[in-house]
């Protein structure tokens, strides 16, 4: 693929006042642009015509108010999807019913029900963006410098930031954030030398996430491999969501959630006593914690295995290269997993000795319901943790024997590519449509696992292939996304297969500045078809922009049809969707 | 289950085959009957039937048959499978009417019993386009079950149950049926077990076995259900009386893991593309006229809120359906049955025709066409409008295409001066008419006409003043050879044959050899259908040349007419080439009278690596340039080393490809419905003698064919402008207009039209044609429409706009 080189683009900017606010323009609502003759406009236009009321122009640029958005139009933009933008609510206006419009020097004043919101577009490089997002996820999103989400006291106002808040998937978010660092400090090694203060604060970053994410493997001190999905501290409050384990002394306590009632293991006492290595210590002694003050999350899923091993296994290629002591304790870190797994019988093995809920790699797992599709995927996953390990340790022994056991005996490597086959069947079954059946999380599991195995395998062609035509099964799925990181992973395992570079342009182009979950309204948009789905699911009949489209991380149906309009998702999300599929661009030199 | 049989009781009917229609409907009617009474002799026994215009007709002639039925279907004995019209045949219907099929009988059945058919079910067409899935799964099916071809005939294609996958993502659960569709009689019966169990003893899979007595009719005899019913228990697994939706469901729940097949299942009847020219041009006729029809109808509608003619449009559309029946659109029904088709296609065109005139009249009424002064003319022959000396006539010509075109078109006056709707000379010619009288000229001029759209022209009469100020004509013609901006053209003057075909901007040679002599091939042994043999290449002759001249040189378009005779034959070709085209046009005019015979085209292309591309119903498909007679529809190419040539016909549907060397298959002259080449002493008739008339295009090229203009010029050859001559009238439309623009060139507009509840509400059909993933931009502000679609390769995507705008996407089922 040529490389693309990202022209800096302008990204949105909104700033709400109120009506008397001084700075809002007297002359604001005054002057009424003639009503321009849109029944032959030539692009579709986001709203119904007859609901545009109001005009405005700034050279040759043209914005429209209507009672359900604002939509500015460039006759002359470069690239299609610039010509037609799309305004709303809560994210871009307070409200989407616009009556009042009046260009400056940095944008457009507009006047809704609500408020006056001056929405200005600074031009900025995808760098630029992608420094201004991590700058914006480590004040708002760090939590105990895990990375992944945080929840609001009031939409939109990041001010009102809540503490507290863990996530079912710190460690997977985690790790996918630490991945972009990781090739931030990589690029800015290769381009402005290791010690360039560039170099040294993507260091920083990607050290202290990284970390974040292995203390997971031990903060539970079971000592045996275990990884837990994440940690909070006493004076958080505890989710009903899940298992989780005071620590006290050497004992770690199940406290009361429902999960814990429905399981009869409120108050069980577990051991604890394997201690957390000194050199992770600080993540939450720094704080003034102690383990005591630590209560963790376990029942852990595949999820968060795959997402810490792919991640580990570039720590170890990049960061390891460079630091001896780190890649010495990458090794261990990840061979404990790696060991777990395989001693408990391809399965994360729990506070019970049972296995986890959704951590099963095992072939009496692929025989259930569940398990038959799933298998195409945990499958991967396990031969991918093994191939991994043995790239971090630059060790064979019994993993290389269980590989080839796993891979070729026992059918592993064949079973990928039964990935949309059973999907598929398993829709008819249930009377649902394909894409109804979809596990978007999964996209990036079985891209990090299915890349890994085509990056790492480079000894048998014959699994090679396998496992190319295993991630050629989930590509209609992965591509609903046009997500970069994905696309590029996606080529460089499967040479010759191409992706949309138009579509990787506008992702990049089109992003958002904030990640501010502030909804997004479809409601009132005119230009987007809606189609229902056998059980009912809603999704629209194209990919919107980024800075159209609703904020996710990965786990949702990019197409979904939905309406954020009355107060939005009250959260700031991590930024790794950007900054690793930028710095991945960079790194694989996709981007220029 | 796994180890389960499931008996299918059905009665496959052909309407029309060895009979005619009317005996098929008659067919149909005691079949329906019997099949009833067997349904309340046997608690046990369950009937499949396929095919919604033989319930409609049984609904028809015997209502209370019909209310029998209906409890029947509610209580689960009665299974109707197939949501299309008939059978059709799978290769050569476009793709809108693939919509049609499943629209207007999944709509009935819905209305007649409540929910549609979720089994697709093609037990006997010859063959199936790899875009099925597609077509299938947009009607709400996912599951299909076919039969040829058979194992011996395709031995790649899995056996049982299989995905079968087109490139847009589609899939069905398919089963192919493993011996007949039709086993009745015990020992037919035990037969068919036997080969089940052995077949698929090692499947991981349940199967179906198909009973009833079939073809004319008949379905499961008493015999055959009670030597069922004693056989079932006598311990393979678990055998039961049953349907194929059961069969499907039931497999689903198994841990099925299943061969794939992601392309066509093909060949069984290779000579069914090419036999009997007349339904095949029939076929292509009608539904080109029906597609732009009902288009203009909408837009129409558009303007003035009037409704569509939805219902007339419906009542043609079944016409064309049932006539595209496989025994009837494969040319290998008896010779009356081709006379029952010209009638109901007859009909069906006429009602394109009528409601297209209505459309176009009404909007071309309300174009301004005013011209200061025009009122006062004083003198008889002014007032003429075809005679006016002192004031252009304005005609107004419609491009139903999604795509700008420019293009030649006529009208039935000599011209002095042609100018655009601005005002500016235009090339035209004027150019010998079809008839004797009057100045014997007409006017064929160079028009540019928007997308789904109109554009003005004023033609001033040859006996006028007016003088053109059109730009030096870039064509030109002598004894052999042709050129425009775009190509030049060699012909070979012993053959007639083209020499060399060289496009001007690379200066490259397409063309390895003489091309296009027509080439007869020896067709004696092959029967209608030609089972069995699956490539024509026993050459014969080559017709030879009698005449080559020279007919039109400059202006608008040069012409050279090149007359071939073989034996008592003759094939007479005006080889056109317009302004600014990149495609040499061929009018062909036929006379055949040479039994068992058949006649091709060939063209041959320098390179290596060949890759024959065609286009087939709702896509394209790459096949190996093997030399066997393929299949296709508007269009074929042969291309190699970055090089290629597009042969398009707008009648045409059988091509091969032989290395370098494609060839069109213009005639097949086969003896009507030669079923095994059994010929009694007789006086036969053949299916292909005769005089016939058509057209086809040759279009060099660089790069994929699928990706070059070959859809374009394709579509453009297929659905010429319409040059209405209009009055002088003041109107709010303008001189210029296009109802739709589309983003990209590679999503075409498939279908414009008002759905069928009555709603007036409007569908717009789009598909890609490139094989590329696609977003893409869609305005039609007549109904103040306009939105966004992401394409995968070759899919097809239906929205459905509200009286306000907005849009839903849905599919055939609207």
């Amino acid at each position: 693929m040529k490389k693309i080189i990202l022209e800096p683009h302008f990204v949105r900017k909104s700033t709400h006042f109120a009506f008397d606010d001084p700075a809002v323009p007297a002359s604001l609502g005054e002057s009424a642009l003639e009503v321009p003759d849109l029944s032959d406009f030539p692009l579709p236009l986001p709203s119904k015509k007859s609901d545009y009321t109001c005009f405005a122009k700034a050279g040759n640029v043209l914005w429209l108010g209507a009672s359900t958005g604002l939509t500015r139009y460039d006759p002359d933009a470069k690239y299609e999807f610039d010509a037609v933008q799309y305004f709303s609510a809560d994210r871009d206006l307070k409200d989407n019913n616009v009556k009042a419009l009046l260009p400056c020097d940095t944008g457009v004043w507009v006047k809704t029900d609500r408020a006056v919101t001056l929405i200005e577009l600074p031009v900025m490089s995808a760098e630029e963006i992608s420094d201004v997002l991590l700058r914006e996820t480590l004040k708002y999103v760090s939590r105990h410098s895990m990375i992944s989400h945080k929840y609001l006291a009031r939409a939109g106002e990041h001010d009102s930031i809540l503490p507290y808040g863990s996530c079912d998937n710190d460690g997977g978010f985690t790790s996918g954030f630490c991945l972009g660092e990781i090739y931030r400090y990589a690029v800015m090694k290769r381009e402005k030398g290791k010690d360039s203060p560039e170099a040294k604060d993507a260091l920083a970053v990607a050290r202290r996430a990284l970390d974040a994410c292995m203390l997971l493997m031990y903060i539970h001190g079971r000592g045996n491999g275990f990884v837990a999905r994440t940690y909070s501290t006493a004076d958080e409050p505890v989710p009903d969501d899940g298992l989780f384990f005071r620590r006290q002394g050497n004992k770690a306590i199940c406290l009361e959630t429902s999960d814990s009632r429905d399981r009869g293991i409120v108050g069980l006492e577990i051991d604890c006593s394997a201690p957390v290595p000194d050199r992770l210590k600080y993540l939450y002694e720094e704080d003034g914690y102690t383990l005591d003050d630590i209560y963790y999350k376990c029942d852990t899923s595949s999820d968060e295995i795959t997402l810490h091993m792919l991640n580990l296994l570039f720590a170890h290629k990049i960061l390891g290269e460079d630091d001896k002591d780190l890649d010495d304790f990458i090794k261990v870190t990840a061979s404990g997993i790696v060991n777990h797994i395989i001693d408990s019988g391809y399965t994360l093995r729990d506070y019970s000795g049972e296995p986890t809920t959704w951590a099963r790699w095992d072939e009496p797992y692929f025989t259930k319901e569940i398990g038959w599709v799933d298998a195409a995927l945990n499958s991967a996953e396990m031969l991918f943790y093994l191939k991994a390990i043995m790239e971090i340790t630059g060790e064979e022994g019994r993993w290389k024997e269980i590989y080839d056991y796993l891979a070729t005996e026992r059918g592993y490597a064949d079973l990928p590519a039964k990935h949309f086959d059973r999907l598929y069947q398993q829709s008819m079954r249930d009377d649902m449509d394909p894409a109804e059946e979809i596990m978007y999380g999964d996209h990036w599991l079985a891209t990090a696992s299915l890349f890994g195995l085509c990056y790492l395998e480079k000894d048998n062609e014959e699994l090679l292939e396998k496992y190319r035509k295993g991630y050629k099964t989930w590509r209609s799925s992965i591509a609903r996304e046009h997500d970069a990181a994905l696309d590029f992973l996606y080529i460089i395992a499967c040479p010759g297969e191409e992706i949309d570079e138009g579509r990787v342009r506008e992702w990049f182009m089109r992003a958002n500045i904030s990640r501010l979950a502030a909804g997004v309204s479809l409601k009132g948009r005119h230009d987007i078809p809606v189609r229902t789905l056998r059980q009912g699911y809603r999704e629209i009949s194209t990919l919107l922009p980024q800075d159209e489209k609703f904020i996710s991380k990965y786990d949702r149906n990019p197409v979904e049809y939905k309406n954020e309009d009355s107060g939005g998702l009250m959260a700031i999300e991590s930024c790794y969707v950007y900054t690793l599929s930028y710095w991945m661009g960079r790194y694989f030199d996709f981007l220029g | 289950m796994k180890d389960s049989i499931y008996f299918i009781g059905n009665a496959h009917l052909d309407p029309t085959w060895l009979w005619r229609w009317q005996e098929g409907c008659g067919e149909v009617l005691q079949t329906f009957r019997s099949a009833v009474d067997r349904l309340k002799e046997y608690n046990d026994f369950v009937f499949t039937c396929s095919s919604a215009c033989y319930y409609k007709w049984v609904e028809e002639i015997d209502p209370a048959l019909f209310s029998d039925i209906r409890e029947l279907v509610k209580e689960g004995r009665w299974v109707p499978v197939n949501g299309w019209w008939l059978q059709p045949d799978c290769n050569m219907p476009c793709a809108e009417s693939f919509a049609r099929q499943a629209l207007y009988s999944q709509l009935y059945y819905k209305e007649k019993f409540g929910k549609i058919c979720t089994v697709g079910y093609n037990v006997d067409s010859f063959g199936h386009g790899a875009m099925i899935p597609k077509f299938l799964n947009n009607a709400g099916m996912r599951c299909y079950v076919m039969m040829r071809p058979s194992a011996e005939e395709n031995p790649d294609m899995p056996k049982g149950l299989f995905w079968w996958d087109s490139p847009d993502g589609s899939r069905v659960l398919t089963y192919r049926i493993p011996g007949s569709y039709a086993e009745s009689g015990k020992n037919a019966i035990d037969g068919a077990l036997e080969s089940l169990k052995e077949e698929f003893g090692t499947a991981n899979h349940g199967m179906m076995l198909f009973y009833g007595v079939g073809n004319h009719g008949g379905g499961p005899t008493k015999g055959d259900i009670e030597h069922l019913t004693a056989v079932k228990n006598e311990g393979y697994g678990t055998m039961k009386f049953s349907s194929p939706e059961e069969f499907f469901e039931e497999q689903c729940n198994l841990p099925l893991d299943l061969p794939g097949w992601d392309t066509e299942l093909q060949h069984h009847a290779s000579g069914c593309y090419s036999a009997t020219s007349l339904i095949k041009q029939l076929n292509r006729k009608t539904e080109n006229a029906l597609i732009g029809a009902e288009k203009w109808s909408s837009v129409s509608s558009a303007l003035t809120g009037e409704k569509a003619a939805t219902e007339e449009f419906a009542k043609a559309w079944q016409k064309l359906c049932y006539n595209q029946f496989h025994d009837i659109l494969c040319g290998c029904s008896i010779m009356e049955a081709y006379e029952d088709a010209k009638l109901q296609l007859g009909f069906a065109q006429a009602i394109a025709q009528d409601e297209e005139n209505k459309a176009l009249q009404i909007i071309a009424g309300r174009v301004d066409t005013w011209l200061d002064g025009v009122s006062d003319s004083v003198s008889c022959s002014e007032r003429h409008h075809c005679r006016n000396l002192a004031y252009p006539r304005p005609v107004i010509v419609f491009n139903s295409l999604s795509r700008k075109v420019i293009t030649a078109v006529r009208t039935y006056h000599p011209s002095s001066r042609v100018t655009d709707s601005e005002g500016r000379d235009v090339l035209f010619s004027n150019v010998r008419s079809s008839r004797s009288n009057d100045s014997h000229e007409d006017t064929v001029f160079l028009a540019e006409i928007p997308a789904l759209g109109y554009a003005l022209y004023w033609l001033w009469h040859k006996d006028s003043d007016a003088v053109s100020n059109a730009p030096e004509s870039p064509v030109k013609a002598d004894s052999y050879s042709l050129e425009n901006e775009i190509i030049r053209v060699e012909f070979d003057s012993a053959t007639g044959g083209i020499s060399s075909l060289v496009t001007k901007a690379d200066g490259k040679e397409h063309l390895a050899r003489a091309s296009l002599v027509p080439t007869v091939i020896d067709n004696s042994k092959p029967d209608t259908w030609a089972h069995g043999i699956f490539s024509f290449h026993d050459v014969i002759g080559t017709a030879s040349l009698s005449e080559i001249k020279v007919v039109e040189s400059g202006g608008v378009r040069g012409v050279i007419r090149v007359k071939h005779t073989y034996k008592n034959s003759y094939i007479s070709q005006d080889f056109i080439l317009e302004a600014g085209s990149p495609m040499l046009r061929s009018k062909v005019r036929i006379l055949w009278q040479e039994p068992l015979t058949m006649v091709k085209m060939p063209v041959s292309i320098p390179g290596k690596n060949p890759v024959a591309t065609y286009e087939i119903p709702g896509g394209f498909i790459k096949r190996k340039a093997n030399g066997d007679e393929d299949p296709a529809l508007t269009w074929g190419d042969v291309t190699a080393d970055g090089n290629g040539v597009s042969v398009i016909t707008d009648s045409k549907y059988s091509y091969d490809c032989d290395g370098c060397t494609l060839s069109l298959t213009v005639l097949r002259n086969s003896i009507f419905a030669d079923h095994f080449s059994h010929r009694p002493e007789a006086d036969f008739a053949y299916c292909d003698e005769g005089l016939q008339r058509f057209e086809y295009g040759v279009y060099p090229h660089s790069g994929d064919a699928e990706k070059s203009e070959v859809s374009r010029l394709a579509d453009l050859l297929n659905n010429k402008p319409v040059a209405v001559p209009a009055g002088y009238h003041k109107g709010d439309l303008p001189r210029k207009k296009s109802f739709i623009n589309i983003g990209k060139d590679n999503i075409r507009l498939d279908c414009f039209k008002q759905c069928e509840d009555g709603s007036g509400e409007y569908i717009l059909r789009l598909s890609e044609t490139a094989g590329v993933k696609t977003k893409t931009s869609v305005v039609c502000n007549l109904i103040e429409a306009g939105f966004w679609a992401d394409f995968e390769p070759m899919e097809t995507k239906t929205f459905r706009i509200d009286d306000e705008g907005y849009i839903t996407e849905t599919s055939y089922l609207e």
